[in-house]
């Protein structure tokens, strides 16, 4: 032994035996505690051994779930002590899993935790067999009020039903778990909170397109993703569905705030909602759908999407002037992607004239003859529009660059990827003294941008995002882009 | 420090726990508006009247309560909190700005006083940036590395550690 450490040791123990209160008692301590941080550096405290519960539960607050699973495994203790919040585990997120399927065993522990009052849960990740047997338990526990549905329900949800859940606020179904119509009818039906609702449809026969709800305040959000099989002619698309075709939605849902009907296979539909006087309706998408008629639009609406289904690209949708211009006078953002030159040029040329209010205007992939797009700039109103995408037009060339000076003089977002344009007009748009450009978007150039380029964006404070890569690591399942 | 500046409005803090070493009294005269980002002190202050300007801060050592001390005179002219910023949304941020950091680099026993003094003296931005530098030495450790942190004995057996494990490694790097 050292003589430090001996030292320490006498330190220590004429603690032990003084009085707390005689003179240099406390000179000592400092001592002590000063040779103490010096041979065995700073002392380390568990801080939920000297911090009150409240602190503790404050601090634990901050944690995500991959950090409080493993605070459970470090002591007993603190498996105790996180097992005496169940708050901190009211969100069964199994988006967050590093493996494919998280067994049984794990949720039942998680659900231990949370007392059985889980408000949220993101099922994923989980073996087909355990879904059924999860969403038993699931169903049990009344305090859910989010409910996301990613994996895939072999046996389907007449054995695991969601109505059951009654204080649902958020219901989101992705593909793998497209319910029936026979399911989501009664859902409506049933979870009368619900504030909004995102899900794949099975198309089904007619004859099941029948209990429908009577009203839904609440509502704020619906989508509904057409997910069925385009050769069975027995079966009708849900967006058939009388809810949907015939009702005067206000009578139903009075607070809509979005509406999205998206067809991925059957492009027909037959009739609109009646939408136009709903008071709060601020977006609108119909994908990949051919109206028999355009629907009249509130003045709420900001945003529009017309664009023309990925899975479907021969639905075409007749654009008119005549209705939408005087439409939707508020208008900030319109999305018209994959429409060809005969559908688009006419309308987006009159329409534009009539929208001062447009703030982003997205044109992906539309077969747009450039003279439309020129004239448009020139002849619209585009002063206001800060975000355009012309990405994936044809001839999108230099001329059109000088227009965008020219004409769109409050552009900060910039999408020209697949584009034919030559790094000198780029470089001139950039340093344009008329334009505050902050993003531009070039990913797969006819001419790929050189490495100078970039840099000089970057010295010009512009944003180039670096090109998308699929590694094929899927963390968290996405839903149908509903652009 | 605070004694280096001129004082336009002193109030003395008296510390029932006196700091280790010496110390001088004089060092405990702080501005009257980094106290009142104590709403306790600005409760007492308010309740004393205008003469009054000491006050006895009893469970807080002498040397955190400078420490404390430091972070309000710096922070002295922040807006002040409202309070309600507490909603749905968990999972909060644990950014912290720079300043902050530098301040509570500080070994973990003065780390945990500060917490304990801030909850005590009710300053609240200070017992929330503690509180999240503690969950920042937490976050994205393995439970070894946990451990190892704050020196804490692994006592579980081995079978429970092997159950614990296979629970909860779902979400884990």
């Amino acid at each position: 032994m050292n003589k430090h450490d001996s030292a320490l040791q006498t330190y220590q123990y004429a603690l032990r035996v003084l009085n707390p209160g005689c003179t240099g008692y406390q000179q000592i301590k400092e001592l002590a505690a000063k040779l103490d941080r010096r041979l065995n550096g700073p002392k380390l405290t568990d801080p939920f051994t000297v911090l009150p519960l409240e602190l503790v539960s404050l601090i634990l607050e901050y944690l995500d779930l991959a950090s409080l699973l493993s605070a459970v495994r470090v002591s007993k203790h603190w498996s105790v002590l996180l097992n005496s919040f169940p708050k901190l585990w009211s969100h069964l997120d199994l988006s967050k899993a590093r493996r494919r399927a998280v067994s049984l065993k794990s949720i039942q522990a998680f659900l231990r935790r949370s007392r059985w009052g889980l408000t949220r849960a993101t099922l994923v990740n989980i073996r087909p067999d355990d879904y059924p047997k999860l969403m038993t338990g699931l169903n049990q526990i009344r305090s859910l009020e989010h409910l996301e549905l990613h994996g895939s329900f072999k046996t389907g949800f007449e054995v695991a039903p969601v109505y059951t859940l009654t204080r649902l606020k958020t219901l989101i179904c992705s593909e793998l778990s497209a319910m029936s119509v026979l399911h989501f009818g009664r859902i409506l039906s049933e979870c009368l909170l619900l504030e909004r609702a995102e899900v794949h449809l099975q198309s089904a026969p007619l004859a099941e397109y029948q209990s429908f709800p009577a009203r839904l305040p609440h509502l704020r959000s619906l989508t509904i993703v057409e997910s069925g099989d385009v050769r069975n002619r027995a079966v009708v698309s849900p967006l058939s569905l009388p809810f949907i075709g015939d009702a005067t939605l206000f009578d139903i849902t009075p607070n809509l705030e979005e509406l999205y009907l998206i067809h991925k296979t059957s492009p027909e539909m037959n009739g609109m909602p009646e939408i136009s006087n709903l008071p709060n309706l601020k977006r609108l998408g119909l994908l990949g759908t051919i109206l028999n008629s355009f629907p009249a639009l509130p003045e709420s609406l900001e945003r529009l999407s017309l664009s023309k289904s990925l899975h479907n690209p021969r639905a075409v949708q007749p654009l008119t002037t005549a209705n939408l211009s005087d439409m939707a006078p508020n208008l900030k953002t319109l999305i018209l992607h994959q429409f060809r030159a005969s559908e688009i040029g006419t309308f987006l040329i009159t329409f534009t004239q009539n929208k001062p209010s447009l703030t982003h205007l997205d044109l992906e992939g539309c077969h747009l003859p450039v003279e439309d797009l020129l004239i448009t700039m020139m002849h619209g109103n585009l002063e206001n529009v800060t975000s355009l995408n012309i990405s994936g037009l044809a001839e999108i060339d230099d001329r059109v660059m000088a227009n965008i000076i020219d004409m769109m003089p409050n552009i900060k977002q910039l999408d020209i990827s697949r584009a034919q344009v030559k790094e000198h007009s780029a470089k001139r748009l950039i340093s344009s003294d008329n334009l505050k450009l902050e993003r531009l978007v070039v990913h797969k150039m006819e001419t790929p941008f050189s490495r100078e380029f970039l840099d000089y964006a970057k010295s010009k404070g512009v944003e180039i995002p670096p090109p998308i890569h699929h590694n094929g690591v899927v963390s968290a399942p996405s839903f149908e882009p509903r652009r | 420090m605070a004694t280096s500046k001129q004082i336009k409005d002193p109030v003395k803090l008296i510390p029932t726990i006196p700091p280790s070493g010496e110390f001088d009294i004089a060092n405990f005269t702080f501005e009257r508006k980094a106290v009142e980002r104590s709403i306790l002190l600005k409760n007492m202050l308010e309740d004393l009247g205008g003469t009054n300007t000491e006050i006895p801060i009893p469970n807080v050592k002498g040397d955190v309560l400078l420490k404390v001390m430091d972070w309000c005179d710096h922070h002295m002219n922040d807006p002040p909190t409202t309070g309600d910023e507490d909603n749905d949304s968990r999972r909060k941020t644990t950014d912290i700005e720079e300043w902050d950091q530098n301040f509570l680099q500080v070994d973990q026993e003065m780390l945990f006083e500060i917490i304990l003094a801030a909850n005590y003296l009710d300053i609240k931005a200070l017992l929330d940036i503690g509180c999240k530098t503690v969950a920042n030495m937490i976050k994205g450790k393995s439970p070894e590395e946990i451990r190892k942190t704050f020196n804490i004995q692994n006592d579980f057996t081995p079978e429970e550690e092997a159950q614990i494990r296979a629970e909860n490694e779902w979400a884990e790097e």
